[in-house]
């Protein structure tokens, strides 16, 4: 794999990250819904891709890039639909039980469905007839096309009177009704708009991996999602900073094969990989904490 | 037959229980197009809960409350949609938007506006002048005095140009100047909807006197007299019922 190559898979994978998070600025930074369903819209999204990737090897590498993320999009808006109906009821903690109960349920679907490939994953079919350089062009033209696309979708959003009805929701839901709105069908809105943009991220992974498996959907994934969130706060830039940050950290880490101590007390060390969801974990729950004095509590 | 003003809202029988506590008792009363009512009465005599029925918060525990003669029970988003704008006794306002986006909120459920069109902004900004709080048109609503954010409520219950304006406690706090922009704000109101009624809910029945064309007086849930203004406080069910002390909670 060339140098160039490499750079544009962690460009095309970081891009991905990105637009994975503003998915969830709009349900959780927007709207306040804490949501856990993100990896599990981001999975829907590359297993759509994947298969219709698979069944369709003759649309080429344009048609893919251009496919790829509308098919994770749209697979996953009817996954979040669904799912929205039951969640639009609840709020607050509820909704990170729900959300969490959902995308589990999920994981383990895939993971028993053989069609899909079960706990091994799925592999891509490679568009046939195409060298490496059209691959590095497509790889490129992918990064910028899902940036452009979900950066479009949250920009409109968060100018957009549906934008300002989620920021309602968050800080005075019961407000709502007494502005001629329904608050079930904003949180709705926000959580099948947030998922969607996920969706869209994870068909453009599902092009830019070749391989999808159901750990796409994880909880630890989600975790991941949502420190990273939270610790960005109101910014779509911070999102950016943020996360590319943190890619590269977790990247640099796990290519120089660290070690960290084993915590709590146990002795020997371990490769931080191993750990690295409990070292999220913790990261959020720290970062919770200390915003839970303001608006980004947990509990009322 | 002449036909004086539209009837906006007929209220029935209404009868509100919280637990076993009877907050309104067999109300019937209609608001029609223009009217100026104001609704006095001791803590606890249902005034609020009016408020909260007539604006679909609450559903009656007996009689009704008619929208437009309609016969469905009313929800917040149902009243909206027949022309109901409200305040609350504790201001809800959005703390991280500025008062500006805070009035513009007023008209997020209206598809015929532009969103946040110079129009809509001008509009806004007008509200804001006339309620006096132009100096914090910009600020975050969580950093402004408890008097803005009530002026600010009003400005954008006024801005959704509502046909029935209900205000629960609006001079609750405010001083007498921010008192006039309220009375302010309704004229500017009733410039852009001519049928615009108004009811607003105080327990300050000089000021209330002042913005009403009519007065109603609460007590233990029943309409125990209602009149001019000026007849107010001569008027025995009043001294007995108000200020001799009804029944408090």
């Amino acid at each position: 794999m060339s140098l160039l190559s490499i750079v544009l898979l962690h460009l095309g994978l970081a891009a991905i990250q990105i637009a994975t998070v503003w998915g969830l600025y709009v349900t959780y930074g927007l709207s306040g819904q804490l949501s856990l369903f993100q990896a599990a819209a981001f999975a829907v999204g590359a297993y759509a891709a994947a298969l219709v990737l698979n069944v369709m090897p003759a649309i080429g590498l344009a048609g893919q890039v251009v496919f790829a993320p509308v098919a994770g999009l749209a697979a996953a808006a009817i996954v979040a639909s669904v799912v929205g109906l039951v969640l639009s009821k609840n709020e607050t903690d509820y909704v990170a039980l729900l959300t969490l109960a959902m995308s589990e349920l999920l994981r383990l679907t895939i993971g028993n469905w053989g069609a899909l490939g079960g706990w091994n994953g799925m592999d891509l079919a490679d568009a046939a007839g195409t060298g490496e350089g059209s691959r590095l062009l497509a790889r490129f033209a992918m990064t910028v096309w899902l940036i452009l696309l979900a950066g479009t979708l949250i920009a409109w959003t968060k100018r957009s009177r549906h934008g300002d009805a989620f920021v309602v929701n968050r800080e005075q839901p019961a407000l709502l009704p007494f502005l001629g709105l329904n608050p079930r069908i904003v949180r709705f809105r926000a959580f099948v708009l947030g998922s969607s943009i996920a969706g869209l991220a994870g068909g453009a992974y599902a092009l830019l991996a070749f391989h999808v498996t159901p750990d796409l959907a994880s909880i630890w994934k989600a975790i991941e999602l949502l420190a990273l969130a939270v610790l960005a706060g109101e910014s779509l830039v911070a999102v950016v900073g943020v996360t590319t940050f943190v890619y590269l950290l977790k990247e640099a880490l796990f290519f120089l094969d660290f070690q960290i101590p084993v915590p709590f007390g146990v002795t020997g060390r371990v490769p931080v990989q191993q750990v690295w969801p409990a070292l999220v974990s913790v990261a959020l729950v720290l970062v919770l904490a200390l915003r839970g004095r303001r608006q980004w509590r947990l509990v009322r | 037959m002449a036909s004086g003003p539209v009837t906006l809202v007929s209220i029935r029988d209404l009868s509100f229980c919280y637990g076993s506590v009877r907050a309104l008792d067999g109300l019937s009363l209609e608001i029609r197009a223009c009217a100026r009512l104001g609704v006095v009465g001791p803590n606890g005599s249902g005034k609020s809960t009016l408020i909260d029925l007539v604006s679909g918060a609450r559903q009656p525990t007996r009689g009704s409350v008619l929208l437009d003669d309609r016969t469905q029970p009313i929800r917040p988003e149902v009243a909206v949609a027949a022309g109901v704008a409200r305040t609350f006794q504790t201001a809800r306002v959005v703390g991280t938007q500025s008062i500006v986006q805070n009035v513009l909120n007023g008209v997020l459920a209206c598809r015929r506006e532009r969103w946040r069109s110079a129009a809509s902004v001008a509009r806004a900004m007008q509200l804001i002048e006339t309620a006096g709080i132009a100096d914090y048109a910009s600020v975050p609503a969580n950093a402004v005095p408890a008097g803005v954010l009530r002026l600010t409520e009003v400005a954008r219950a006024v801005f959704m140009a509502p046909r029935l304006l209900l205000l629960d406690e609006p001079y609750a706090g405010l001083s007498a100047e921010e008192s006039r922009a309220v009375a302010s704000l309704i004229e500017l109101a009733a410039a852009r909807q001519p049928e615009l009624a108004v009811l607003i809910v105080d327990h300050d029945y000089r000021r209330l006197a002042c913005a009403a064309g009519e007065m109603l007086l609460l007590v233990a849930g029943r309409l125990a007299w209602r009149g001019p203004p000026e007849h107010l406080e001569a008027s025995p069910e009043f001294i007995a019922g108000y200020l001799g002390g009804g029944r408090t909670e």
